[in-house]
Formats: structure tokens, C-alpha cells, sequence
């Protein structure tokens, strides 16, 4: 760490000066760090640390968005959030998207991890560019033709379904309450699939390759040196991982805002979308804006989030520790 | 797999068995090639979709539904989508921001970096302290107060609302890039420099930032990906403005605006990720290795 290093100070003068100097001799000596840092400083203050105090005042007013906020009321934004079921059913799809989403991307992409860190295989790169360009393009971009490819796939289905009365041609895949969830989740997996597999690809290859040749020598098969060499060693990094995807998505809010704006009928609101909305709702819809009410919601999301990291680096140190005691 | 070691084998007896096993791994390596060709495929089509819609006519658009390739490539759409339907625009405010952007967080990062790893200056521990607090808080959610600054600035409807609050939002996670970099470089050049009499401003600047040239790369292009597909704070500022939306809110509006001409919409996808795609593939090793360091 950093501040284990001695002092060389960024002093003008190459010769250290007395031992025991004054704060303020200090501070003046080292004025070109502060105006390296000063900068950075500035606008982390001001939109990073300001905002995050900020936010919480407003959580206690109501207030939408003009002039300073004047009407204090107190809890109640906290207590109208607990109550409001159009929250929880956000809430609740926020969870389901979650729990659908993580565990199928990342099993698909520790699969396919496996097959492409194959030394063998020549192509490997080529492969994995591909399962990487949906994770560079915006999918708030890919979003909008995704949403006419499914209407074009819709008309598309087999009669069968459609008799069966399991689909409805005419809603579609994101006009049907049934289906609008499924296909917002097939989307998240496919657009951020890429980010995973190379992170497990990272893991995978941080496995010294001795271990295997020793346990062949042993008379390790492959499910063995799978259960006893590559899980263990990748499941620091594992953690990480998982931790990684289950925070990016209990924040979806782009691919759902474009591919159906949380409809229909609330079948796929998000907490972010439903915040986005009571803070920066158009003039035409129902919602009336009340950034009090918007921030009293993040607030309850932040927390929440904070605590999945407060797990994430408990667990992290845990795993670390218990990889010293077996002395890796 | 063993198979990769050349089978040298002197003994005859040995040879049958082990080129049999050959023949297996290369027959299995072939098949594997062709699941992940195929599955690469499926996995690429929306947008091989897409770029074959943005060369079709609008009837056999429709027509088509979802095949693929064009049956004569026309090119209107693309001039449709970037004189109609405003791209030429959106496209040069996405470069703009992005630009200012990277350039930005470079120089601010690279110094706070630079003053972070090799100073102790008082108040250093509090600072070191408050960033890994902040690295771990979900940010995101306190768009309200950061607006309201943008009003008091008087930023609102400006292309500067937007730089300001990327950059400032690369500050904390970049910095600590950067300070990681930084400690890792030997101090002897540094220490000449200042003998050399040379100023901390003109060390930081000549001797440092060159030698910080790949934790550079990285973060230029990681904020080069962040900014071009940034999309909560350019429709926070700039949807209402159509003169000042970048390319992912020109998208966007698509969607609002009920365009019905889609094969121009399919020109303008391919006209927003074709960039990235191609600095992408250029760049892949980088952009791999930079992704990757999230998890190490």
C-alpha cells in the first residue's frame, strides 16, 4: 500500500528538511499534491459525496424538481414506498429477474469458459471476440430493433402455440404478461453473457497448469481435476463474479426502459424504472414527479445494495483467509 | 490436452494407440468447432439481422421478417438516417463528449493517481480512506442532486452537462487505477528527474504519465466504451433537445417518437455500434485485459 512507503514528497527542494516541521510547513511542502489531487477532489465532492447527502434530504420533502424543496413531511415518503404495491410488484420483478438471469448466464458462461481455455483450440480468440460484442454495444441501442425482432418473430410462431393458447400473436412476446419477463431476460443474458465468460476465462486461466499435469500424472479424469483443482482455485475470483453479475442486475434499467418501459401492466417494472419514472416522468403520463418520493425510493435501493457489498466483501475475505490456512 | 506435444514415438508398439488417440482429439476439436460456429451464429444474428435490414427496401423489409441478407443492397437508408434523420448530429455530439471525456479523466486521474502513490501529504490517509469508501457505494441513484447542480451552473442544455458529470463520475475507480499503476514503478528515474532540477509539474509530465503508457490504454479505452454507450445521463439532459442527444438517445427517440421508418432505424444502429465494434476488434487484447481487471 501506499502509505507504507516513505516520504519522498514532491518538495522543490531535493534536501529534507527538519524533523519535527509544523502541519502547515507540511502542507506547504507538499502544495503540488493538493494540486495534482485538486481536480479529482472537486468533482468528486461535488457530484459524487454532495449528492449522496443530498439525496437524503430530499427523501424528507416533498418536491418536484422546481425551486428549493419547502414542504417537509417528514417519513412519510418512506412509509408510502413500504406501502405502495406498484413498489413491491418492482421489487418482486427486480428479484425474479435477478434469480432467472444470474444463475443461467453464469452457468452458460462457466460452460463455455471451459470449452474455450482449451489450449487445442486455435480459434479460441475468434470465439471469444464474437460473445464479446453484444457486452461493447449500448444496449440501450440493441434494445430498440431487438423490440421490432421480437413483433417480427411474434407473427412468426408456430400455429400450434398459438392454438394451444400459450401465445397470442397479436400481444407478442413484449405485449404479453407471460412472456414480456421471459424475453427481457433471454435479452440480459445474451447482452452481458460476454462479460462473464471472459472473467471466468481470466479465472481459468490463473490456474497454473503444473496442477493438472501432476494430477494426470496421478491419475486424475477430467471431472476430477474439474471438482478438486479448477473449482477451489477459481473460487475467489468465482465470488467476484457472482457478486459482479447479481449487483449489474438488480440495476437493469436501460433494456428494460426501451424494450418495454415496464409494461404491460407492470409485468416487467423495475425499482429503476419505477424511480426514473416518479422523478423524470414526461408530463403526459399519470405519474406526478416528486423527486422526494423518487429519492426516499433510492434510498431504500441503495441501502439494499450496500448490503449485497458489505456480503460480497465479507465473503471475499473469507474465502481469502480460508485459502491461507490450506497455504495457497 | 495431451495431444498438443507431437507424437514422436520411436516404438512401433506405441504408435497405433497414440495415433488413434489423434485422431479422436481432432475429431472432437472439430466438432467443437462446429457447435461454437453454429451457436456463434445464433448468438451473432440480431445484429448480422440488423445490418442486413439497414441494406433492404422497406417492402422487403416486411416482407422478410427475419431473413437475413438483402436481395439487392441499397444504401438510402444510411443517407436517410444520417440526414434525416439527424445521425450526422448525434454522431458528432457522441464523438465530442467522448473525446472530452477520456481526455478529461486521463489527465485528472493520472495526477490525483500520480500525488496518491508516491506523496504523503497530509490528509492522504482520510482521502485514501473516503475513495475505497466510495468504491464500494452503489452509485447510480443520486442523479436528483446532480441535476439540481447542473441547473445552478446554468449547464442545463449543454453538451457540457453531460462531459461534466461523466468525468466526474470516472474520478474515484480511475484514480485508484492509476495509483496501483504508479506504485508499481521503480522511483530511480523520478529521483533522477529531481535531481535534475526538474519541477513536480514537468516530473508528473514528462517522466511519469510516459511511463504510465498502458494503465493509460486501459483506461482510455474503458472510458471510451463507458461514455459512447452512456445512456442515463445524455436522456436526463439532453432527450428534451434534439440538437444535443448523443447517438444512444437519438436511438432512443425511436422509440418515443413512433418512427415508422425501421430500416432507417436498423441504418442507425449499425451507424451507433459499427465504431466501437471496429475499435474493438482492433484493440481486443486491451479491451479483454482491461474488463478482466474487475475481477483481479
Amino acid at each position: 500500500m501506499a502509505t507504507l512507503q516513505p516520504d519522498v514528497g514532491l518538495r522543490t527542494s531535493g534536501t529534507r528538511g527538519p524533523k519535527h516541521k509544523s502541519l502547515w510547513q507540511n502542507i506547504v511542502a507538499h502544495r503540488w499534491s493538493y494540486f495534482f489531487i485538486f481536480p479529482m477532489l472537486l468533482l468528486t465532492i461535488t457530484f459524487s459525496w454532495y449528492p449522496l447527502f443530498a439525496s437524503i434530504r430530499y427523501a424528507f420533502y416533498n418536491w418536484t424538481g422546481f425551486g428549493e424543496p419547502s414542504q417537509f413531511v417528514g417519513f412519510r415518503h418512506f412509509t408510502d414506498v413500504a406501502t405502495d404495491p406498484y413498489f413491491w410488484q418492482a421489487f418482486r420483478n427486480t428479484v425474479v429477474y435477478t434469480i432467472i438471469q444470474v444463475p443461467i448466464q453464469l452457468f452458460l458462461a462457466l460452460v463455455l469458459a471451459l470449452v474455450l481455455n482449451n489450449r487445442a483450440l486455435r480459434l479460441a480468440g475468434i470465439y471469444r471476440a464474437i460473445f464479446f460484442i453484444p457486452v461493447v454495444c449500448s444496449i440501450a441501442v440493441l434494445a430498440v430493433p431487438l423490440r421490432l425482432m421480437f413483433t417480427l418473430a411474434s407473427s412468426s410462431m408456430p400455429r400450434w402455440l398459438v392454438n394451444a393458447g400459450l401465445f397470442n400473436p397479436s400481444l407478442g412476446f413484449l405485449g404479453d404478461p407471460t412472456w414480456a419477463m421471459g424475453s427481457v431476460i433471454s435479452v440480459g443474458i445474451w447482452q452481458t453473457f460476454g462479460y462473464n465468460l471472459v472473467f471466468f476465462l481470466a479465472a481459468l486461466q490463473s490456474v497454473p497448469q503444473e496442477l493438472y499435469e501432476a494430477a494426470t500424472v496421478d491419475g486424475a479424469g477430467r471431472w476430477e481435476k474439474f471438482r478438486y483443482i479448477t473449482i477451489p482455485l477459481i473460487q475467489p475470483v468465482g465470488i467476484i463474479i457472482v457478486f459482479l453479475a447479481l449487483l449489474g442486475s438488480m440495476r437493469v434499467f436501460e433494456l428494460v426502459l426501451v424494450l418495454t418501459n415496464g409494461g404491460p401492466y407492470f409485468a416487467t417494472e423495475v425499482v429503476s424504472t419505477y424511480i426514473y419514472k416518479f422523478a423524470f416522468s414526461p408530463p403526459q403520463t399519470s405519474i406526478k414527479p416528486n423527486l422526494g418520493y423518487a429519492s426516499a425510493a433510492s434510498m431504500f435501493m441503495s441501502i439494499l445494495l450496500l448490503g449485497l457489498t458489505a456480503l460480497q466483501v465479507w465473503s471475499i475475505s473469507k474465502a481469502r483467509s480460508r485459502r491461507r490456512d490450506l497455504g495457497l | 490436452m495431451a495431444t498438443i506435444t507431437p507424437a514422436v514415438t520411436s516404438r512401433a508398439t506405441a504408435a497405433r494407440p497414440r495415433s488413434r488417440a489423434k485422431t479422436m482429439a481432432a475429431l472432437g476439436r472439430g466438432l467443437t468447432y462446429l457447435i461454437l460456429t453454429v451457436v456463434g451464429f445464433f448468438y451473432m444474428y440480431p445484429i448480422l439481422w440488423v445490418l442486413g435490414g439497414s441494406l433492404k427496401s422497406k417492402g422487403e423489409f416486411f416482407s422478410s421478417k427475419l431473413g437475413l441478407f438483402p436481395k439487392t443492397p441499397i444504401w438510402q437508408n444510411y443517407v436517410d438516417a444520417w440526414v434525416k434523420a439527424k445521425f450526422s448530429v448525434y454522431f458528432f455530439n457522441s464523438v465530442f463528449i467522448t473525446t472530452m471525456v477520456v481526455l478529461f479523466v486521463v489527465l485528472f486521474t493520472s495526477m490525483s493517481g500520480y500525488a496518491m502513490a508516491r506523496t504523503s501529504f497530509p490528509g492522504k490517509r482520510l482521502l485514501l480512506g473516503a475513495i475505497l469508501v466510495t468504491l464500494f457505494i452503489p452509485g447510480g441513484y443520486t442523479i436528483i442532486p446532480v441535476f439540481e447542480i447542473i441547473q445552478f451552473l446554468r449547464l442545463n442544455n449543454t453538451l457540457w452537462a453531460v462531459v461534466l458529470v461523466s468525468v466526474a463520475g470516472g474520478m474515484i475507480a480511475n484514480t485508484f487505477l492509476y495509483m496501483g499503476y504508479f506504485n508499481t514503478l521503480p522511483k530511480e528515474l523520478e529521483e533522477a528527474a529531481r535531481i535534475d532540477g526538474a519541477s513536480p509539474p514537468r516530473i508528473y509530465w514528462s517522466v511519469m504519465l510516459p511511463l504510465a503508457g498502458p494503465m493509460t490504454a486501459t483506461v482510455t479505452l474503458l472510458t471510451f466504451l463507458g461514455s459512447w454507450n452512456e445512456f442515463f445521463l445524455p436522456l436526463v439532459f439532453t432527450l428534451a433537445k434534439p440538437n444535443l442527444r448523443t447517438l444512444a438517445i437519438g436511438m432512443y427517440a425511436f422509440v418515443g417518437e413512433n418512427t415508422r421508418d425501421w430500416t432507417a432505424m436498423c441504418a442507425a444502429t449499425i451507424i451507433t455500434i459499427l465504431p466501437i465494434i471496429v475499435v474493438f476488434l482492433l484493440l481486443q487484447r486491451y479491451f479483454i485485459e482491461g474488463v478482466s481487471g474487475a475481477v483481479k
